[in-house]
């Protein structure tokens, strides 16, 4: 295994992404690929590593990786909290992050991973989330994730993907509905409802993708309001 | 006390997009005085109509002045009611079961028309100051308070209590195209609780 960058750790070795020093867009000089890092971005990605807990996590392949460390650092994450029983609002959100997938084709595995993580880690073992995995098409890069229940549920609350009504924070389907998105690189972090049109979602992930637009850079006609 | 608020001169931009429409940097543009009775000798009312020598450039209103005059929108204008319904779905915010989407319109209302619009917080405890564009909107009636005086003014903007229903009345008096309303909660907003209304010449 020779060459293989440090931050790729052991427990990542054999897993189905690449190191992330194959990833498009982006150098190692920084985040812009010129190793320019304005105050802002520095903020912002000390404001994630911060407050983003790097639990102990286990792939549908059994693989123990590190939240932060392994997944998200120098990496655009797609994130969506689901479970194999869920009969409601999870399959939507799969089918969705399905097409998500095949429209950002090989990009993911390498600058961006998909992150689907149990919020039923007792019923959803490795073998479980691999089966399920396998039935809805998950390619390389989308990493179905297990763990400790409480660890888990305190990611979900700092990704604020939560309801501040306990008793509709319960109920777990309220929470498998929303993908949540970030740059580690920029700490530009967003979420959205995975049933909204998809082409939509696409566009937002690969506005999260590309560096913050500098004064005087021209304006990306992408950006541009059809309003 | 005199208080002052003056934009002298334009905003230079240097993204190209907006150079292009940008008058030259150090034109003048607007200024507002802000404070009690400046007066100002050459000051004219309004509205223009009532001036017939035209605008002068000076906007300062004083006491007494004449102003624009409010013309209510009356129910046998109206010609269609909509219903929306602004509610909480997958931890994100809906207008009739629906998420926002820029390339779908959500009603299609008819240039120079008059409509009666309810809108309905089905959201549980949640507030929604619901902002329509283009038009100014008139309410006429809430479900949860009876109408102050300050609620007869023309407004950009009403605000939903839990289980708020307010109906109000919209004229399309000016632009045909698309525009937007939407939650003002800057998080609601951007999590889709917004609709796009077509004006149809």
């Amino acid at each position: 295994m020779l060459g293989i960058p440090a931050l790729l750790v052991a427990g990542c070795a054999g897993s189905q992404w690449r190191p992330v020093s194959a990833a498009r867009g982006f150098t190692e000089a920084g985040p812009d690929g010129q190793g320019r890092e304005s105050a802002y971005t520095r903020r912002a990605r000390e404001h994630m590593r911060r407050n983003l807990p790097n639990i102990l996590l286990y792939t549908q392949d059994g693989k123990p990786v590190r939240f932060y460390d392994d997944l998200v650092k120098d990496r655009v994450v797609l994130i969506n909290f689901m479970y194999t029983q869920c009969t409601g609002k999870c399959p939507p959100t799969t089918r969705a992050l399905v097409k998500i997938q095949e429209q950002l084709a090989d990009r993911v595995g390498t600058d961006i991973l998909i992150l689907s993580i149990t919020l039923d880690p007792e019923v959803d073992t490795p073998e479980v989330l691999k089966a399920y995995a396998d039935d809805f098409g998950a390619g390389p890069g989308w990493v179905y994730l297990t763990g400790q229940f409480d660890e888990i549920d305190e990611l979900r609350h700092k990704l604020g993907v939560f309801d501040p009504d306990p008793i509709l924070d319960a109920d777990r389907t309220n929470h498998a509905g929303i993908l949540t998105f970030g740059n580690e690189r920029t700490g530009r972090w967003a979420a959205l409802p995975a049933r909204m049109d998809t082409d939509e979602i696409v566009k937002a992930v690969l506005r999260i993708t590309r560096e913050p637009r500098r004064r005087g850079d021209p304006v990306p006609v992408a950006s541009r309001s059809r309003l | 006390m005199t208080a002052r608020v003056i934009g002298r001169h334009a905003v230079t931009h240097t993204e190209p997009a907006i150079a292009m429409l940008a008058p030259p940097p150090g034109t003048p543009l607007m200024k507002f005085i802000v404070g009690p009775t400046i007066g100002n000798p050459s000051s004219q009312p309004f509205p223009k109509a009532a001036n017939p020598g035209g605008f002068n450039g000076d906007a300062t209103i004083e006491p007494g002045d004449p102003l624009r005059p409010h013309t209510p929108i009356t129910a046998a204008e109206i010609v269609r009611t909509r219903h929306f319904v602004f509610d909480r779905e997958d931890g994100a915010w809906t207008i009739n079961e629906r998420f926002f989407d820029p390339d779908r319109d959500d009603a299609d209302p008819d240039l120079g028309t008059a409509e009666r619009w309810i809108l309905e917080n089905d959201s549980g405890g949640w507030v929604h100051p619901i902002h329509i564009h283009l038009e100014a909107h008139q309410v006429q009636s809430l479900k949860e308070r009876p109408l102050e005086p300050q609620d007869a003014a023309k407004k950009d903007t009403v605000l939903l209590g839990p289980d708020e229903v307010a109906e109000v009345f919209m004229k399309f008096r000016t632009f045909p195209g698309r525009f937007v309303f939407h939650c003002h909660n800057i998080e609601h907003e951007d999590m889709r609780m917004m609709g796009v209304f077509h004006v149809y010449e």
